[in-house]
């Protein structure tokens, strides 16, 4: 399989294209700085005996036209898009400089979201390719930290269910998860707490399932539960559940 | 985009806390920016003494940085980032039939934290210290950038860099000489002895190529003599895969686990007994268990309770040794401390810097934290600048200034490289400021 992993310079989507690699597929990393894909691919193709190469994009104005063509050029083809970057901040707060806020929309939103139209005509063919998201158990409910990218994540999970029913009936699954807390820098710099979990452990769930359901499904699934509880916690207790 | 974190760091044992800032960068825009403030990189944070935290410091842990850039089968080299760890990259090498020469006994300890604390192994007498394999790195300063350093760039910033304590700056890559790995299982025969002096003896003698070669005692038994053995490891050649290290269980150095330690005299009697009767007989052991003996039980250094231990390592001249060894068996009894281990290893290489290398005998001991024990080790340091002996800077959490200037001839010379180097002395930790760097 060719794969490409969109923010696999680090954290869950460096460890995907480690659990791709491992199972033979060949891999290519797209992140914002080369100086961080190189390591990656070069770790890889030694480890895995197998061919990764990159290229870099920059999430908040990708140039899509010119990844789509570096991609096929490279690649020949693709046969799965995984949609992994993410972005959040501190300052998410209530008030940010707007510069912070339009980035993260662009890189949690807007910049999958013209990858994805771009590299769509090559997903939607006869064999079975596959399209997966990732999004955040900070979307499930509007809370008074990571607003602003919990809102641009919640509006990808929207915008895959969208392409999951333009796509329904073809070869393509559309997989888009839920992921909960995972040992990487969205965290920042505090010690992982209990249901903090590796991030190399998400990656092989979703290895595992890329023949699975297509639709929306939590990682680990755990925190199905959580945000079951979540949703149906009532306002006068919900309102009460600020730091 | 995310604040560095308040945290109260500890090294292993507790002998050395502090109030600093902990930051885990996992791309490398982080080393563009001039950061405010004193700051340390911090490899596995497992050391003995507080090298990679500072009050106020921000400690860098580098663990994220973490992968193999070159490997050469046909040389035998491998470059790796300074986050791997030695685990890891055993893991990787073992069955491509290679092996990191010098690894100290825990798997998660850090190519980086190697160099910076320019670590040894189970025979240095053998194969040196880490320094010696390492042919080239990078390191990345912030007011400096990124330099490549090898014996042909700044060897003289490679020297300074190589047990410089993470001083110099971020080292980013490392690029190491590997050697063979033979396919076949550790055999370790104990040879028994009555006492240090036998054991040191021993020791002495036996200069070839062991694979591992080092001493343990038992100072709880009256009179001290130290009974123990001496450890004779060989790597048998068979053509056979070396096996991969099985599960590694995390080291918590911030644990605590019992209120009260179990580590006085009677309980370190019980546990010899147990050690000994343990080695009753030759071992034979795979590759990875023997060069990580403490990856299956860390719960040993639970066991000298909430006040933790503090570790004091003497590297003494082959001439003094019986000396030493009597006038230590005396502060022992004066001081009435039972040290939980004792081991000896011979040693050899260069002293140079502020490296602990050289001809002799290194004797190490490690005692539960309290008032006897660091009376204990006050004398230790006196008798150790009357013998002409060093202890490892890198171990002893309460090292003194005064006894590492007495001691180490190198330290002017390290104080006033590293100050052209880096005038506004960015790097700074407990341990560079403890002992007046």
């Amino acid at each position: 399989m060719k794969a490409v992993v969109i923010g696999a310079s680090a954290g869950l989507g460096r460890a995907l294209a480690g659990c791709l690699a491992e199972a033979g597929h060949e891999v290519m990393l797209v992140a914002r700085d080369g100086r961080d894909l190189d390591p990656v691919a070069r770790d890889l193709s030694i480890r895995f005996d197998t061919r990764v190469q990159w290229l870099e994009a920059d999430l908040a104005a990708p140039d899509v036209a010119e990844l789509r063509t570096g991609v096929l050029e490279r690649m020949g083809g693709l046969d799965a898009l995984f949609v992994i970057a993410g972005l959040g901040d501190d300052a998410d707060t209530g008030i940010m400089e707007d510069t912070a806020l339009r980035r993260l929309i662009d890189v949690n939103f807007s910049g999958p979201a013209s990858i994805i139209n771009a590299f769509l005509p090559d997903l939607m063919r006869d064999g079975p390719s596959h399209l997966v998201g990732v999004g955040s158990v900070a979307a499930v409910r509007g809370r008074s930290r990571n607003m602003v990218y919990g809102s641009a994540k919640r509006g990808l999970e929207f915008y895959f269910e969208a392409l999951r029913h333009r796509l329904d009936g073809g070869g393509c699954r559309v997989q888009f998860y839920r992921a909960g807390f995972m040992d990487t820098t969205m965290l920042g710099n505090e010690r992982p707490g209990p249901l903090v979990v590796r991030p190399e452990a998400v990656a092989r769930a979703m290895v595992a399932r890329l023949d699975g359901p297509s639709g929306m499904a939590y990682l680990p699934r755990r925190w199905l539960l959580v945000a079951l509880i979540l949703k149906l916690l009532p306002w006068p207790l919900f309102r009460r559940m600020r730091r | 985009m995310t604040a560095p974190a308040r945290r109260l760091f500890h090294c292993l044992g507790f002998g050395e806390s502090a109030l600093g800032w902990r930051e885990s960068p996992d791309r490398y825009r982080f080393f563009d920016r001039m950061p405010q403030g004193a700051c340390i990189p911090m490899g596995a944070g497992l050391s003995l003494a507080g090298a990679s935290f500072g009050e106020g410091v921000r400690s860098v842990e580098m663990r994220r940085f973490d992968r193999i850039l070159d490997f050469d089968p046909a040389q035998g080299t491998i470059t790796v980032e300074a986050g791997i760890t030695l685990g890891r990259l055993f893991e990787f090498l073992a069955p491509r039939g290679w092996l990191v020469a010098v690894q100290p006994g825990y798997p998660d300890i850090t190519v980086g934290g190697c160099v910076a604390g320019n670590v040894h192994g189970k025979n240095p007498l053998a194969h040196g210290c880490f320094g010696r394999w390492v042919t080239a790195l990078e390191l990345a300063h912030p007011a400096q950038g990124r330099l490549c350093l090898s014996a042909d760039q700044r060897p003289d910033l490679l020297e300074l860099t190589i047990g410089g304590f993470g001083l110099t700056g971020w080292i980013l890559s490392v690029t190491l000489r590997l050697l063979p790995l033979p396919g076949g299982p550790v055999v370790t025969e104990p040879v028994k002895v009555d006492s240090l002096e036998q054991a040191a003896e021993i020791l002495a003698a036996r200069k070839d190529g062991a694979d591992l070669l080092y001493s343990w005692h038992d100072l709880a038994m009256p009179g001290r003599s130290g009974a123990g053995l001496v450890f004779v490891g060989r790597h048998l050649d068979e053509p056979k895969v070396a096996a991969i290290p099985g599960r590694c269980r995390a080291l918590d150095q911030d644990r605590r686990a019992l209120p009260v330690g179990v580590m006085n005299r009677a309980g370190i009697a019980v546990l010899n007994r147990m050690q000994a009767w343990r080695w009753r007989g030759a071992k034979s052991q795979d590759a990875a268990a023997a060069t990580f003996p403490f990856a299956a039980n860390p719960e040993y250094f639970y066991l000298y309770g909430r006040n933790g231990f503090i570790e004091h390592q003497t590297l003494i001249p082959w001439g003094v040794t019986g000396t030493y060894i009597a006038r230590l068996r005396r502060l022992l009894d004066r001081h009435s401390v039972t040290p939980g281990l004792c081991v000896m290893k011979p040693f050899g290489g260069e002293p140079r810097l502020l490296r602990f290398e050289g001809d002799g005998l290194s004797l190490a001991i490690e005692v539960a934290r309290g008032r006897a024990a660091l009376a204990l080790f006050a004398d230790l340091d006196a008798l150790d600048v009357e013998l002409g002996c060093r202890a490892n800077i890198l171990k002893d959490a309460r090292l003194p200034a005064a006894a590492v200037a007495a001691q180490y001839s190198g330290l002017e010379t390290f104080r006033s490289r590293l100050l052209a180097f880096d005038p506004d002395r960015l790097m700074q930790s407990s341990l560079s400021r403890r002992i007046g760097l």
